[in-house]
């Protein structure tokens, strides 16, 4: 596999992967980060959900883009790799909300509160 | 052994349409008698053993949910005492849980998987016979500690210190834990053959957008048991250490955490809701097309939603630790993230719904199921917002209105979809069909039974009564509703008799089904009701999501396997290209031999530590046993 060919699949799968994955490193964030708000009443709980959820929704249009037949590598029909980017894209877009919402949650409290 | 017809190595293009089916029968066949029914590995004979033994657990499990209600129907009763109560709640939380509800999804699973991707059998066939032989062992342990009245007594999350050295006297909570070896050693066993299955065992030309919903389901589900069991495995184990062995992984004296336990089995025990939820959501998926008469609304987004609830579901689990007194800003990601997973699961009720509302509906008895789950899971859905909110989950927490909102979730969400689906594939599994005015008969008992039954509940929980209480005082303002939920249970109980009533009768005298009895579009619906040992004479082609409407002059096949040997055709990830021939490994008693080794060795691990050591030696000769040649054609592969 060529390294284009790579970045081509992961860049189709973007979604599916980097968006969860965002997610799942601002979660462990959201149980260490309020410690550090509490401390030093930053916010740096809700820096980190926004900058996540904006690599997320990145993530998914990068997905969204490489569902174009132009850019499938030959290996699947141009009706597979157009379902695998719509479905990567719409996937990242559940994860964008989630992210988006954690950050709210971020914004409205200190990290202080028990 | 009696010998194929032909030569070895024949191809079936070499073959007449009956004399392949011929050879086929005899090269796949289960032959009759005792020790061969023991040595089987045909995935439907092994998923009808699992579908019948899991049903049976939820009828017992049902008797236990009876008892609760007679009990609970008068303030200060003394029908059972709070010791067996105790056990009785545990023992119905841990056997609808472990031994009904996910084995039933990933029993389904074995029989259909295979036959909806047109292959012969699913992948590690022997492994899925060790998890059938592992699964009834585990369920015989429990229910024979019920019978001699030592069973587990610390609720089905069996929370420390309760369960510790300190608390948990006796052998209950050992039986409990070692009960979740099996049970999960068991699913995980299965997830990893439907992993494998659905990747590369598809038939040629069911590309990624063509695969059927309920695969997608439980491909993400199997995904979610990989993931999320091991989690609980290791809390079984090292509850069993601090027990056995003298460990202190919860004793916080000794630098230990009974947090730790709480986030081991939420972290598992919430993925476990999805892992009941998603296969019944794809079961719906793929029900309602043949009932809608058209194809399901948003393929895509019926997809997307499952990947994405299965993901979602692990970063919920913090919301059954509310009151564990975690921060606040941490626990609100967890709320985030549980009412973010509303979308998903909104997504595909609108799906749904959308089906029906352009498709030309036919109320069968599975539609009905489809549609009272539907109702009963929007209500459970919205209670399940509720609380995910800190502040009402406070109040709620641990009282009544919790037991209505997950019974909502997991008999509206899971058991519904089920019922319809036993409804649906009965023709395909049994050859015959099941009775429509009994199956409308169970329906409206069970919808409306169910209802009158746990809706009450949230009322119960607002008024304050707690779970798990085996009595309350006659001035609790309680014993009204309490006597009402318990009536109401006896139409729940009516419809269910109705249900397995319908099911024996229709299994011995029901109407003969045809092969494709309700005009469904999907593969296992192209091959006789039963199927064949085989499966499929020649293996099918795919040319599209919805193959039996695709190609109604007759689906293309493969040719080219051989027919003196069990074999079945290895295609690519995504394209589902031909890649290999791959041999399937007969039938082997070593799979039973191996469980027994395996029994025996998790049971003695209760009582000794050093069981771990000696038992490991006849596991591994039973393991080398299974693996050993036997010079047959399959070993040439």
């Amino acid at each position: 596999m060529t390294t284009s060919t790579m970045m081509s699949h992961l860049l189709l799968w973007a979604g599916l992967w980097l968006a969860p994955l965002v997610w799942a490193v601002n979660m462990q964030l959201g149980q260490i980060l309020p410690y550090a708000d509490c401390r030093s009443q930053l916010h740096a709980t809700a820096a980190a959900s926004l900058i996540g959820a904006t690599i997320a929704a990145l993530s998914g249009l990068a997905s969204w883009r490489s569902a174009r037949p132009s850019s499938a590598d030959a290996g699947a029909p141009d009706e597979t790799i157009s379902f695998a980017g719509n479905l990567s894209g719409l996937a990242a877009l559940v994860f964008t909300f989630a992210l988006i919402m954690q950050g709210i949650a971020s914004m409205m409290l200190t990290g202080c509160e028990k | 052994m009696k010998a194929n017809i032909t030569g070895p190595a024949t191809r079936d293009t070499d073959l007449e349409r009956s004399q392949l089916e011929a050879e086929l029968a005899e090269t796949w066949k289960t032959p009759s008698g005792l020790w061969a029914a023991l040595a089987t590995v045909d995935h439907k004979i092994i998923g009808r053993r699992y579908i019948l033994t899991a049903f049976v657990f939820l009828a017992l499990g049902g008797i236990l949910a009876a008892l609760m209600r007679i009990q609970l129907a008068q303030p200060e009763a003394r029908l059972i005492g709070p010791d067996r109560y105790n056990q009785i709640f545990t023992m119905h939380g841990a056997n609808m849980m472990f031994l009904f509800a996910v084995p039933v999804m990933e029993a389904m699973a074995v029989y259909l998987v295979p036959l909806m991707l047109g292959t012969r059998n699913i992948a590690f066939p022997r492994l899925n016979a060790f998890s059938y032989w592992i699964y009834l062992a585990g369920g015989t342990l429990l229910w024979l500690s019920f019978a001699l009245d030592m069973a587990p007594d610390v609720g089905w999350f069996a929370y420390v210190p309760l369960s510790g050295p300190q608390y948990g006297a006796g052998k209950r909570a050992d039986i409990w834990a070692q009960m979740i070896t099996f049970t999960e050693l068991s699913a995980l066993a299965v997830a990893v053959e439907l992993v494998v299955t659905i990747f590369k065992q598809r038939a040629p030309g069911m590309t990624l957008d063509r695969i059927p919903v309920f695969v997608w389901a439980m491909l993400v589900t199997a995904f979610l048991v990989i993931m999320a069991m091991p989690a609980i495995m290791v809390a079984s184990t090292s509850l069993i250490l601090d027990r056995l062995v003298g460990t202190h992984f919860y004793n916080p004296a000794e630098g230990g955490d009974v947090l730790l336990w709480q986030h081991l089995f939420w972290f598992f025990g919430h993925p476990e809701v999805y892992i009941i939820f998603l296969p019944a959501a794809g079961m719906v998926s793929t029900m309602i097309e043949p009932f809608a008469r058209r194809p399901a609304f948003g393929y895509l987004a019926l997809v997307m939603a499952l990947i994405a609830t299965g993901i979602l579901s692990f970063g919920l689990w913090v919301h059954h630790m509310f009151v564990a007194g975690l921060p606040r800003l941490g626990n609100s990601f967890f709320t985030a993230s549980s009412m973010a997973i509303a979308i998903p699961a909104g997504v595909q009720v609108f799906c749904w719904i959308a089906t029906l509302w352009d498709g030309k509906p036919v109320f069968a008895t599975p539609l009905l199921f489809i549609i009272g789950f539907i109702v009963t899971f929007v209500i459970g859905g919205l209670t399940g917002v509720m609380v995910a909110s800190v502040p009402f989950d406070t109040q709620v927490h641990d009282t009544y209105f919790v037991v209505a909102h997950f019974h909502y979730v997991l008999i509206g969400g899971a058991v519904f979809p089920l019922l319809g689906a036993v409804h649906y594939w009965f023709p395909k599994i049994t050859g015959r069909m099941m009775s429509e005015t009994l199956g409308k008969w169970s329906f409206w008992l069970i919808f409306v039974g169910f209802n009158l039954t746990f809706f009450p509940m949230h009322i119960l929980g607002l008024q304050g009564m707690p779970r798990r209480i085996y009595t309350y005082q006659p001035d609790m303002p309680w014993h009204g509703i309490n006597l009402f939920v318990s009536l109401s249970a006896i139409i729940l109980v009516a419809g269910f008799l109705i249900f397995f009533l319908n099911a024996i009768r229709s299994a011995r005298s029901g109407s003969v089904a045809d092969d494709n009895p309700w005009a469904a579009p999907t593969l296992e619906w192209a091959t006789p009701s039963p199927p064949p040992s085989y499966n499929f004479a020649r293996v099918p082609v795919v040319s599209g999501s919805h193959p039996l409407w695709d190609c109604s002059d007759g689906l293309a096949v493969a040719n080219g396997l051989r027919t003196d040997r069990r074999e079945l055709v290895v295609t690519s990830l995504v394209a589902a290209e031909p890649q290999a021939r791959e041999a399937s490994p007969r039938n082997s008693i070593w799979p039973l031999w191996a469980a027994i080794a395996t029994t025996v060795m998790l049971i003695w691990s209760i009582f000794s530590p050093w069981a771990v050591v000696w038992g490991s030696i006849p596991i591994s000769i039973t393991l080398i046993g299974w693996f050993w040649p036997k010079s047959i054609p399959e070993d040439e592969s």
